[in-house]
């Protein structure tokens, strides 16, 4: 497989509307503030500091930007827009407005593409939604595309607004926290909080003055055993992420640094502790969780933890995790400094079955 | 880069019922999941004649223009309009690979599976997809399965692909058919 990097990483996230800011202030073992829910939705959500632009303003602004930093033209790239809510929150803000609702005012996946492309031209857009591994898959098929020579160039766009349905969804299913505390692996944790985010990243063959990482390999499946929960049991996550170490020709003992995807639900922090025992079992390599600083960011996790976790990796040590002596997993309680050049594996689950693991090394 | 191993199409009167889908799903699939939205009926209406018919690792690739409109609909009327939560089901539905998961299920496979937003050229979409799993052997066959509902249409087309030496020109579905 070829190796593709990371480069012209941007994320505006609940710890600041800069990669550099954010990763800094993770770096210091900051946490986003709670924002209050509403008495229809009480659960909480961490969003992007300041005030909010319009969704589409904000995603023409940060396409613009990662081409302009790149020094490309959206022509010469692939655009893969990775999000589970895509412009819906948009369509919820005009019901709260008084438009009346009909079938109707449902939009199409092409009106997405199609106001991107009023702008931009790219040399094609592709929708990509498999709930929350939906960037990782991104970031797989991406550099899949690249190694199959169908692109030069992809940009993945990842992003996920606070959307009220998405809010109330994880509500309905009780699997959002009531104590406002994220604590993925805790033996009194109580679910998850969602986080806004937006993020972009260039695929290439080449590193330029800015790359973060370079993506190894990886694999993504579908367990079929329900559609809200992986097989508890572990052995789906197992698969998985063996063969993603297969398709990145590596072992497990290459691992330097598991970041897991960690979503504080009793049923996928069961699984995930399965399936890495069965991987590394005794020996386990350094343990990174990234939804405490972010939120669940959904369909955008797979790349807004990833430039959160490596460019916090470029500016030094990561940071404690404060309850790492109660957890079910052994964290370091202390700061974590990982090698230049170590390798990161990167585990995403989203309902649908969708299990995905990804090999990355340090730039 | 393909050889085309079969297709499939099916066209359907866009007023047809959830049930009336259900009814002619359940003829061909003894024990339905429960609590499908229509996207995931009408893409198991098409998955279903290849059942037995495919390698375990083969990967499905779904291309529609819209999620679930009867669902989505239903979940902004509910959380938006009248300021309540919405049935869990309904919105584990929305995430829209849903109906890749019942696919995956009914097919009994445990490859990858992707749902994408149709767009203007859905084959070449799809069939990008299928071939950079193909083509960097993560997959031996691909089923892309392109679904065609609302705009007072019900209906879609599936191909089965596996590698080969056959290269589109136009992406067009009738090209793939003409290739078998």
């Amino acid at each position: 497989m070829t190796p593709v990097y990371l480069n012209q990483v941007h994320l505006q996230c609940a710890l600041g509307n800069k990669l550099s800011d954010a990763a800094a202030c993770y770096r210091l073992g900051e946490t986003p503030q709670l924002q209050p829910g509403s008495d229809a939705v009480p659960a909480g959500f961490f969003a992007v500091p300041g005030t909010a632009p319009a969704l589409d303003f904000r995603l023409h602004q940060l396409l613009r930007n990662t081409l302009q930093a790149a020094g490309l033209n959206a022509a010469d790239c692939l655009l893969l827009v990775a999000s589970t809510a895509l412009n819906v929150s948009l369509l919820e803000q005009r019901l709260q407005q008084g438009e009346k609702l009909t079938i109707d005012i449902l939009p199409a996946f092409d009106d997405f593409a199609a106001d991107i492309n009023a702008e931009f031209n790219f040399a094609a857009i592709r929708i990509i939604n498999t709930a929350c591994t939906s960037a990782a898959n991104a970031l797989l098929y991406g550099q899949r595309m690249v190694h199959a020579g169908l692109y030069q160039h992809v940009l993945v766009l990842a992003f996920e607004p606070p959307g009220e349905i998405t809010r109330a969804g994880f509500s309905a299913l009780e699997l959002s926290s009531q104590s406002g505390l994220y604590r993925p692996f805790h033996p009194q944790r109580d679910g998850l909080i969602l986080g806004e985010a937006y993020a972009t990243a260039i695929l290439s063959r080449t590193a330029d003055k800015t790359t973060l990482a370079v993506l190894l390999g990886g694999y993504s499946a579908c367990d079929t055993h329900n559609i809200t929960t992986t097989a508890e049991d572990g052995s789906h996550i197992a698969t998985v992420m063996l063969q993603a170490l297969q398709q990145a020709a590596l072992q497990s003992s290459d691992v330097a640094l598991l970041k897991l995807h960690g979503t504080a639900t009793a049923a996928n922090d069961s699984a995930e502790h399965n399936g890495v025992m069965q991987i590394f079992g005794q020996a386990l390599p350094a343990l990174t969780v990234l939804k405490p600083y972010l939120g669940h960011t959904l369909g955008a996790c797979g790349l807004a933890e990833l430039a959160l976790l490596f460019s916090s990796l470029q500016q030094g040590a990561l940071p404690a995790l404060p309850y790492a002596d109660n957890a079910s997993l052994p964290f370091s309680g202390s700061e974590q400094a990982v090698a230049p050049q170590a390798v990161v594996m990167a585990n995403f689950f989203g309902f649908g079955g969708n299990n995905a693991s990804l090999l990355l090394r340090r730039c | 880069m393909f050889r085309v191993i079969a297709q499939h199409q099916l066209q359907l009167d866009a007023s047809s019922t959830d049930k009336a889908l259900k009814q002619l799903l359940s003829q061909q699939i003894p024990q339905l999941p429960r609590r499908m939205d229509r996207l995931a009926l009408l893409t198991l209406l098409l998955a279903a004649p290849f059942r037995g018919q495919l390698k375990p690792d083969c990967g499905i690739y779904l291309a529609a223009d819209y999620p679930s409109l009867a669902n989505m609909y239903a979940l902004l009327d509910t959380v938006v309009v009248q300021q309540q939560l919405p049935k869990p089901f309904e919105f584990v539905n929305s995430v829209s690979n849903a109906a890749c998961f019942y696919a995956a299920q009914i097919l009994q496979l445990d490859g990858p599976n992707v749902f994408i937003g149709a767009g203007h050229a859905p084959w070449q979409a799809l069939a990008e997809f299928a071939y950079a799993d193909l083509h960097c052997h993560i997959v031996s066959e691909a089923l892309l399965i392109r679904c065609w509902q609302g705009d007072n249409q019900l209906g879609g087309q599936v191909l089965q692909l596996a590698a080969g030496n056959w290269q589109p020109q136009q992406w067009l579905f009738s090209e793939f058919v003409a290739a078998m």
